[in-house]
């Protein structure tokens, strides 16, 4: 083997076993092909060792969860207990309201008072409305 | 790996995965970027990124590849913005007269060639590939990782994944022998395989 053929060899990336120990021969009394044999196929076929390993500095975890955990807040997580008992108050509220326009509308219809027909009970109404439209919605988003 | 808690966002179990994978995120995002600020600076990003879509992750994925992939792209995002700092430089223009390489003459020539020269010019030589042969070829060379997990990560099948690498090989195999044919001559070399 000459260097020429050494050189295609190489170049061609994948010496078979046979050719590996003709690579070796001529490798062994010619340094200028060993020298190119393990520049242009060692580095490339070892390259983990070749590239630039660097180790981390000892406190990179402790950045890394600081920058991670200090831009996302931690969501505050409302115990079961809060929303149960929030839910039984606006349904209590809800109630409380309800009743009363019930009781208005009731006085209306037998005392004939006038007064209150226009206003007051559309209010009550709309009150009414608008807490259970709040329950609903609250209890749909604590599903 | 708590796969289940990272995806309920528990802190103490992305900690965990902070502790157990930072120093293999680091170290590829190293290889990309040859920088420590920028490492350091791509992994709070990787895990920041992976915190706020850990949700998305699918419980079967391997979550070290999945980190994997988000430092490559990071990584390959920084070099985009910042071309001009990692602009690729030959081996020829950076490596060559740094290095003042005596051509061999003795049987210990290959001791000539410290590794520590070696790694600079196979860095060089990356810098000279097309980006996902690189891209490929580093991936290859980390934390053994497989031709199945390259391909995950890089998200291309594993037939492109070997074509790459073997393209990968053959360019930087072309660089090299550039760079060894210039600094010792190819003339000496046909010269001695003349009297062979």
């Amino acid at each position: 083997m000459n260097c020429n053929e050494f050189r295609l060899i190489i170049d061609q990336g994948q010496p078979d076993s046979i050719m590996a120990s003709m690579l070796q021969e001529h490798m062994a009394e010619c340094p200028q092909c060993s020298l190119y044999y393990k520049m242009v196929f060692e580095t490339i076929e070892n390259a983990g060792q070749f590239l630039v390993l660097e180790e981390p500095s000892a406190d990179l975890a402790v950045s890394i969860s600081d920058f991670v955990f200090n831009a996302v807040p931690e969501t505050r997580v409302v115990p079961m207990w809060v929303k149960i008992t929030t839910a039984a108050a606006a349904v209590v509220f809800g109630l409380l309201i309800g009743s009363g326009v019930y009781q208005s509308r009731s006085a209306n219809s037998t005392t004939n008072s006038n007064l209150f027909v226009a206003e007051a009970p559309a209010d009550t109404i709309y009150m009414a409305e608008t807490t259970e439209i709040m329950y609903m919605s609250f209890m749909s988003e604590n599903e | 790996m708590d796969v289940a808690s990272l995806r309920k966002g528990d802190r103490k179990a992305f900690q965990d995965l902070i502790d157990t994978t930072h120093r293999d995120v680091y170290r590829l995002a190293f290889r990309f970027t040859s920088n420590a600020d920028d490492a350091r600076d791509i992994s709070q990003e990787v895990y920041l990124e992976a915190f706020r879509n850990i949700h998305s992750f699918r419980e079967d994925a391997n979550i070290k590849t999945w980190l994997y992939r988000i430092t490559v792209n990071r990584s390959l995002n920084l070099i985009k913005k910042n071309k001009s700092k990692f602009i690729s430089v030959s081996i020829d223009d950076s490596e060559a007269s740094a290095f003042q390489i005596s051509a061999p003459t003795t049987h210990e020539a290959d001791a000539v060639v410290e590794n520590k020269e070696l790694k600079k010019i196979l860095q060089s030589a990356l810098n000279s590939i097309p980006e996902n042969q690189r891209t490929a070829f580093l991936l290859f060379n980390h934390d053994g990782l497989s031709y199945a997990e390259i391909a995950e990560i890089m998200s291309l099948s594993l037939s492109a994944v070997e074509s790459l690498i073997f393209r990968s090989k053959a360019n930087l195999r072309k660089e090299l022998a550039g760079f060894y044919q210039k600094n010792y001559g190819g003339a000496q070399v046909l010269k001695n395989s003349a009297v062979k």
